[in-house]
């Protein structure tokens, strides 16, 4: 996998999540708290794939793991995912094909993973977590739409040949 | 991406699909064929779903004639239309060197058929992994949870060399 391929996935999960969050926001605070069964609420949702994506950029750039005590509300969500979405910019523009075989610890620290899978992790953990939300906000009225990895190319595409 | 990398990641979907086709036998007929969903989709139609637009995807990267409605009545349908198709998905992919990855897929008129062969091919796995969450979900709400089907779940039980976990 080379980084300009992780990139790409990486600004279809963004987007994905953007869009997510912006529907999620028209959502009555009661509705996206309201637990649904195994799933856990809207919030937690996205906390949980916020929190996550947040751990594994620590991992990646040696940072000690911070404690979080969880979002209140998706606007909370909302501005946490901004800043953690221009960090992990950052640290994917960065990234040089030597990088990607990078070890990164495993639960035995004697044992690690490339920085590639790690990241690949990420983004296969976002869509499914991504999913869930999608069915709750169609569940609470709010469908997302199409999130698919062809529409945001072919919106991308779109909006290059408009500033073209 | 090359098309190593893409074989790795359809050996996951593809670890991730048996996990999920195997608990959902598990479950009678009657409720895999419930719909609880948003979608209008059964359990066993998000699986049929998956296997579907696999399909379809796969004849249009082979130009050939397309798959087809795939609506089995039963999750062990499903499961036979999935075991044949992963094999045929293993073997274009195994024939695949990364410089046929830029070539343009035949486009149907809609803007969601575009681009090159590479990204149709990430497209399959990400919608894959779509829906599979979504059938993992219905599994689990069904008290058949599929547990973890993680990429670095797979990554650790591959290492294993378990015999479940060796690609078909």
């Amino acid at each position: 996998m080379d980084a300009a391929s992780l990139r790409k996935l990486y600004d279809h999960h963004a987007w994905a999540l953007d869009r997510l969050l912006a529907r999620a926001l028209d959502v009555t605070a009661e509705e996206a708290a309201k637990q649904w069964g195994t799933t856990g609420s809207l919030v937690d949702i996205f906390d949980h794939i916020v929190t996550a994506e947040s751990l594994w950029l620590g991992r990646w750039l040696g940072r000690r793991r911070a404690r979080w005590a969880g979002a209140g509300s998706v606007v909370e969500v909302q501005e946490r995912w901004r800043a953690l979405q221009a960090e992990t910019r950052a640290f994917l523009a960065g990234l040089e094909a030597a990088h990607l075989d990078r070890g990164i610890p495993r639960r035995d620290p004697s044992r690690s993973w490339p920085l590639a899978a790690g990241i690949m992790h990420v983004l296969l953990h976002g869509a499914q977590h991504r999913a869930e939300a999608a069915e709750l906000l169609s569940q609470a009225g709010y469908s997302p739409g199409e999130l698919d990895y062809l529409d945001f190319l072919g919106e991308r595409e779109a909006l290059l040949r408009t500033h073209a | 991406m090359d098309a190593a990398g893409l074989r790795e990641l359809y050996d996951h979907h593809a670890w991730a699909m048996e996990r999920l086709l195997e608990r959902a036998l598990e479950v009678s007929p009657e409720r895999a064929a419930e719909v609880p969903r948003t979608d209008g989709l059964s359990l066993r139609d998000t699986l049929a779903h998956i296997v579907s637009a696999e399909g379809n995807w796969l004849s249009r990267f082979q130009r050939r004639e397309r798959y087809g409605s795939f609506r089995p009545d039963t999750v062990a349908g499903v499961a036979k239309g999935w075991i044949a198709l992963q094999a045929e998905f293993r073997v274009f992919l195994a024939g695949l060197e990364t410089a046929d990855l830029g070539r343009a897929i035949v486009r149907d008129p809609g803007p969601r058929d575009r681009g090159t062969l590479g990204a149709g091919i990430t497209h399959v796995i990400m919608h894959g992994a779509q829906h599979t969450a979504e059938a993992a979900e219905l599994l689990t709400r069904l008290g058949h949870s599929p547990g973890q089907l993680d990429y670095m779940e797979f990554l650790d039980l591959r290492e294993l060399d378990l015999p479940f976990y060796r690609p078909s």
